[in-house]
């Protein structure tokens, strides 16, 4: 960890020349060991009238920043540790610091991927994105144009939204290539083949030829994997075409244009004389979405990486508002070159809401999540809710048995603390 | 050929009581088109610049290379009534329009027929006189009679029977009324109530016989009416003469009913004898005595037929004679019914809602003027590139271009708008072979081509005009997809042209089925290699706009079940605690007991029975025990497959809360098993106890069901797991000499030969056997080197087997299977441990 303190003093040095008062550090879970080393080694540069927060256990995916959180704390500047999807936040500015990479990386095998697509296809253009971590040491690769994320790592972000951003997740690929004349890009992930960020990259370059390099396992091939996500995408919007009830899964509170996103579902849904149902889980996983039985679609309102789960540990399907669009409207197929995780992109273009004074009342402040809108009385009942599906469950709540469930007089309870009642006279040995 | 304009044409298609609509079906190669083009070359409405082609109805190169049919193809004929003949009834005027639709033998293509039978009322069933019922002709008769189509039938290649094999006349008549009697027994077995007597004799006129090659065709009648003159008797009586134990004592002129030595039959003394003169005299060149004797006929040639040799000489002679389609269209004419008639009887059977209602009425009575009724039975693609002819029958009303209808898809649910759609028809055609021809209107009873209407519309549907009409009822197909292969771009910047491609293949196929597994491979199922091969070639050169795929070797889809172990209660009991650790369920696995699977699948037993019922069954056929067979909680997968949740718990608390969660999870653990994703068949999951945490939130959904799905993996595991594979029925047939080398190139395909028929009066053997479904790619091709070409196999699924052998053991010929499956679907190649499933109490 020879770099430790040089990382620190950047750090350090960021947030004294920002003039922030109060910071939050927001860990993932695997970094949490090292908070206290974090901290005390920014304390002790930048002295007491800054005061430290240590944000842990995110509450929706510890890529996004937890805004929410930090504002709970009054906090002027967030420093998110770790792997990020580099979401736009909404109002505070935030510094990136990214996890570091393995030390030696063998480059000259990148290298030979590179000559090898180079000699199959002469005019192609490659292009290598690198993973957050290998960022640093891949920038200076020059066989090929590199895209860079759409921020700048270990500097502070104000309102990252200006800077732009594509569709290839959250990076900028530099214009020399953007538009080759002839033949088509190819992409080099450089990073580990499982990772979500590649996900959310690779089905949205499904069109053109997309090579992994891995640097931990260099010599594995990854090619397969990364082709079928996006037919993969494919076969999950059918099965979300015909369900009558949909659930709309706020997965995020932190990524800007999330509650337009929410209503903008709700919209389709209700167009395409569906229900919708809206939802807050945390990080959705199997166990708590399936306490929802009724619910035969969710709709994950998230920041890329986190919207692209795997439909394999799902019975129900679980897709993006952009393919909630193409399985409920008319625009009979998903067009893989349009394809993007991103929900901020989905509403772009195929779907100008007619209300746009509805749209104004929304707002972009924090407070705007509680707002609970229409409180008129809904039927519940129609055909296709789920009150009408819970009907047709062979359980539907408590049963009411007589004469053991007549209705008898309030008897007095216990009452004081579990480890001692008020009418206990010991308390327990322990 | 018949010049018509569309004018006059669509006249007589408003004469609902002249119209017949019907189909010709056969077993592959008994000469269905061959026979059509004879009737078409005489009768054929549209003018077209190449009639006289062979194989007229094969409208595809491909068909006319391997000379088979793969598409149904729709041909109207035109039929003016003999002066001399009594018409049939409620008929008016002599006009008759014959719509002639030739189907597909292969039964690779079976789907096809369903789809040609539905929009017809009639069929004609040709049988190779050699060649005698087959396996296709029975399932092709099966499938009229189940949708109530009337039969009539037509004894062909009798050309055969008189040039190749030399038959004798007795032994001919003989070989007749075997393949006569082979048929009555088919349609015996599964007549139809409603249909009346649908059994085929040639004394009532019923059946043809024909030489579909050399155009000439006759009837019982035909030649009844010929001697009824010269014997001067009644007509009728002269046809029951002519067939049966009824022989003519030239010595003394009279008709004896008993065979003795020294007579003839009728049938062989009248009919048989003069046409084989007339072959013998022709093929030896004997023309002082042809011409003698077609004096004597009064036939005249023409000087150009007179310059004839040999069997061009006797194939005019005949066809001058005995004019095939003069023979078959009268019998057609008198014996199908209009579709006046037939929709009285198949109303009930086409209408999904109450055959009183608007729609109901408007169908039985076929009546013009009611609500539109109209079934798209196929897509046809049209000379647009990408689009289709939706094609398909009027059954009440008048459909009309520009007309706006409902358009109720097979998924369409009566007052709710799933699967329906309100569009206005752009044009109605004629279909006439390979030309369409643009017309008003066509009223009901009739076959039409609607543009327009392919977005909305997969493969079929119904249209109507009627608000509260219910659809017509969908087709069932006799043969199932199980021949699967997955396909892929080359360019992965084509997924998009692919995703269009396969959405137009499935639309120009009624069987083939397009899918996305969850995987993400694009999947094409086809009912059999051939089936599957022409799909991928359609997909290739018409369907994909030029854009290059990788096709994957054939997948087979295989089951997933167990081979049970003792005392399973005991030892095979998986143990699994949900997530929050509060809530325990015991599941163990059994095998079903023998033939339960098959009874399930075929619907004998199911979801939907009485309870009580459905125990005694279980109890007394399959010999399960009273406590179990009461206690089944649900089918599995898709709440109807042949797996079984039982609950065998005693006095559980809260138990029926979870119920609906268990139910969820044996569905989705059954639709993909533990092994390699694939459906499990024949597997018995008992549910021993459970424990459950009092807290009712403690025990929902979301602990429930990942708990329960992961305790029938485990159980699945546990109780011996293994694979069963799909078993082809193959039919083949063959001469005698090469049967050894059939059964050679069967056994080493790991399948066995179980009959071995000889076909009396002719050197061919029926070989039946077993073979597996993942063995059979390249069968026919292997079968056909084998014997020089002359077997060929006809193969349709028939069972599932057990494959024996260990899935969990490395190197086993069933675990590289199991392997196999889970690389092309993406997972890990071994099969996760029994530590993932099973807890520690």
């Amino acid at each position: 960890m020879e770099d430790d303190d040089l990382v620190a003093g950047r750090i350090s040095s960021e947030i004294s020349s920002f003039g922030a008062k109060r910071v939050a550090l927001q860990f993932p879970d695997g970094l949490l060991p090292s908070v206290w080393d974090v901290q005390s080694a920014l304390k002790r540069r930048i002295g007491d009238d800054v005061e430290l927060f240590v944000l842990a256990d995110t509450s929706y995916g510890d890529c996004c920043v937890d805004e929410v959180a930090a504002e709970h704390v009054s906090c002027d500047l967030v420093v998110h540790f770790g792997h990020a999807c580099l979401s736009p936040t909404r109002t505070l500015p935030v510094m990136y610091v990214p996890e570091k990479s393995i030390e030696k990386v063998d480059y000259s095998l990148l290298e030979g991927l590179v000559s090898k697509i180079r000699d199959s296809e002469p005019q192609a253009v490659v292009v290598v994105v690198p993973e957050l971590r290998y960022f640093g040491q891949v920038r200076d690769f020059t066989a090929a144009v590199v895209a860079s994320p759409s921020v700048e790592l270990n500097k502070i972000v104000k309102h990252h939204e200006s800077l732009g951003f594509g569709k290839f997740g959250r990076y900028v690929i530099p214009e020399t290539a953007s538009a080759p004349k002839e033949g088509r890009l190819a992409f080099i992930w450089v990073g580990s083949a499982d990772s979500r960020t590649l996900r959310s990259v690779a089905v949205s370059l499904s069109a053109h030829l997309v090579h992994v390099f891995d640097p931990e396992a260099p010599d594995a091939d990854h090619s397969v994997a990364v082709g079928r996500v996006i037919t993969q995408r494919f076969a999950v919007v059918e099965k979300a075409r015909h369900a009558h009830r949909y659930g709309i899964v706020a997965g995020t509170l932190s990524v800007s244009g999330q509650s337009q996103a929410i209503a903008r579902c709700q919209k389709v849904i209700e167009k395409a004389e569906r229900r919708s149902y809206t939802i807050c889980v945390g990080k959705p996983t199997l166990e708590k979405l399936r306490n929802f039985p009724e619910i035969e679609v969710f709709i994950v309102i998230a920041c890329p990486e986190n919207s692209l789960l795997s439909p394999k540990g799902f019975d129900r399907a679980v897709i993006t508002p952009m393919e909630l669009i193409v399985a409920l409207t008319d625009d009979d197929h998903l067009d893989p070159l349009q394809y993007s995780a991103d929900f901020n992109l989905a509403f772009s273009e195929n779907l100008k809401l007619e209300d746009e004074a509805e749209e104004s009342r929304e707002g972009t402040t924090s407070t705007d999540v509680s707002n609970r809108g229409d409180w008129s009385v809904q039927d519940v009942r129609g055909q296709g809710s789920a009150a009408a599906e819970l009907q047709r469950r062979s359980y539907v709540g408590m049963e009411y048995r007589t004469p053991e469930d007549a209705p008898t007089k309030a008897r007095k309870g216990k009452s004081g603390i579990a480890a001692q009642y008020s009418d206990e006279s010991d308390r327990l040995d322990w | 050929m018949v010049n018509f304009t569309i004018d006059q044409l669509r006249g007589i298609m408003d004469k609902k009581n002249n119209i017949r609509n019907m189909s010709v079906i056969a077993h592959v190669d008994h000469g269905k088109s061959t026979l059509t083009d004879s009737l078409v070359a005489a009768a054929g409405i549209i003018a077209m610049e190449n009639a006289g082609d062979a194989r007229l109805t094969d409208t595809r190169a491909d068909e006319q290379e391997r000379c088979i049919t793969i598409k149904s193809t729709g041909i109207s004929l035109y039929f003016s009534f003999p002066d001399e003949l009594g018409l049939p009834k409620e008929a008016v005027g002599r006009d008759f329009l014959v719509n002639l639709i030739d189907s597909p033998g292969h039964v690779d293509f079976s789907s096809e027929v369903t789809a040609a039978l539905r929009v017809t009322d009639g069929a004609l069933v040709v049988v190779d006189c050699v060649e005698g019922v087959c396996v296709q002709t029975e399932t092709v008769l099966r499938q009229a009679l189940a949708e109530r189509i009337m039969p009539v039938m037509t004894i062909n290649k009798l050309d055969r029977a008189f040039l190749e094999l030399q038959l004798e006349p007795e032994d001919m008549y003989q070989n007749f009324c075997r393949v006569i009697e082979n048929a009555n027994v088919i349609m015996a077995t599964y007549q139809d109530d409603a249909l009346g007597d649908v059994q085929v004799f040639p004394e009532k006129g019923k059946i043809a016989f024909s030489a579909g090659l050399h155009g000439w065709a006759f009837t019982l009648t035909r030649f009844a009416r010929m001697y009824a003159k010269k014997f001067k008797v009644d007509t009728d009586k002269m046809v029951e003469r002519l067939w049966g134990d009824s022989f003519f004592d030239r010595e003394n002129k009279k008709w004896v009913k008993k065979e003795k030595p020294g007579l003839s039959r009728a049938f062989c003394e009248f009919i048989i004898k003069p046409v084989k003169k007339i072959i013998e005299l022709a093929m030896s060149n004997k023309t002082a005595d042809l011409d003698k004797l077609l004096t004597s006929l009064d036939i005249k040639l023409s000087a150009d037929d007179k310059q004839l040799q040999q069997k061009p000489l006797m194939k005019r002679v005949l066809q001058k004679w005995l004019p095939a389609d003069q023979a078959l269209l009268e019998m057609m004419v008198l014996h199908l019914p209009s579709p006046a008639q037939a929709q009285k009887y198949r109303a009930e059977l086409l209408y999904q809602g109450a055959i009183d209602d608007a729609a109901g009425t408007g169908i039985k009575n076929c009546d013009p003027n009611g609500p539109l009724m109209l079934y798209v039975s196929k897509m046809v693609p049209s000379t647009d590139k990408g689009r289709f002819i939706a094609f398909g029958r009027v059954f009440s009303g008048t459909v009309k271009s520009g007309q706006k209808v409902r358009i109720m898809g097979p998924n369409y649910e009566p007052g709710s708008k799933k699967d329906l759609f309100v569009k206005s028809i752009q044009r109605t055609l004629l279909m006439m072979g390979r030309r369409v021809e643009a017309v008003e209107s066509v009223p009901c009873g009739n076959t039409v081509g609607l543009v327009g209407l392919d977005q909305y519309l997969v493969k079929s549907g119904t249209l109507t005009d009627l608000d509260d009409a219910l659809p017509l009822k969908d087709m069932k197909y006799s043969v199932s997809p199980v021949v699967r292969v997955a396909v892929e771009p080359k360019n992965p910047s084509d997924i998009a042209k692919l995703v269009e491609g396969l959405k137009r293949l499935s639309k120009s196929d009624p069987l083939v089925q397009t899918s996305i597994e969850e995987s993400g491979e694009h999947i094409i199922a086809g009912a059999g290699e051939l089936h599957l091969e022409i799909c991928l070639k359609d997909l290739r050169e018409d369907f994909m706009n030029g854009a290059e795929i990788r096709v994957s070797t054939p997948v087979v889809s295989y089951r997933e079940t167990v081979g049970g172990i003792m005392d399973a209660e005991r030892n095979g009991v998986c143990l699994s605690k949900s997530p929050n650790k509060h809530n325990r369920l015991y599941i163990y696995a059994e095998p079903f007991p023998e033939n339960l699977a098959e009874a399930i699948e075929d619907g004998k037993i199911g979801p939907r029975d009485d309870a009580k019922a459905r125990s005694k069954l279980l109890r007394d056929e399959f010999g399960m025990s009273e406590d179990a067979a009461k206690k089944i909680w649900c089918f599995g997968p898709d709440t109807t497959g042949a797996n079984l949740l039982m609950d065998r718990t005693k006095a559980v608390q809260y138990l029926n809360e979870i119920k609906d969660s268990c139910v969820g999870a044996f569905q989705w653990a059954t639709k993909e098993g533990v092994l390699c994703e694939e459906n499990m068949r024949g597997v018995s999951f008992n549910i021993l106890d459970v424990t459950l945490h009092a807290d009712a939130i403690h025990r929902g959904g979301g602990q429930i069901i990942p708990t329960c799905r992961r305790a029938l993996y485990g159980a699945q595991l546990m109780a011996d797991p293994k694979i069963q594979e799909p078993i082809y029925l193959a039919e083949i047939q063959a001469p005698e000499t090469v049967s050894g080398s059939i059964w050679s190139v069967v056994t080493l395909k790991r399948g066995h030969v179980f009959e071995e028929v000889p076909r009396p009066g002719t050197p061919m053997v029926n070989l039946k056997a077993y073979l597996p479904v993942a063995e059979s790619f390249g069968f026919t091709a292997e079968l056909r080197k084998a014997t020089s070409g002359q077997a060929f196999p006809q193969c349709v699924f028939d069972h599932w087997e057990l494959m024996s052998g260990k899935p969990l053991e490395d190197g086993d010929r069933v675990n590289k299977i199991v392997k196999d499956t889970r690389i092309r679907k993406g997972l890990k190649e071994n099969v996760p441990g029994i530590d993932h499933f099973f807890d520690k109490l």
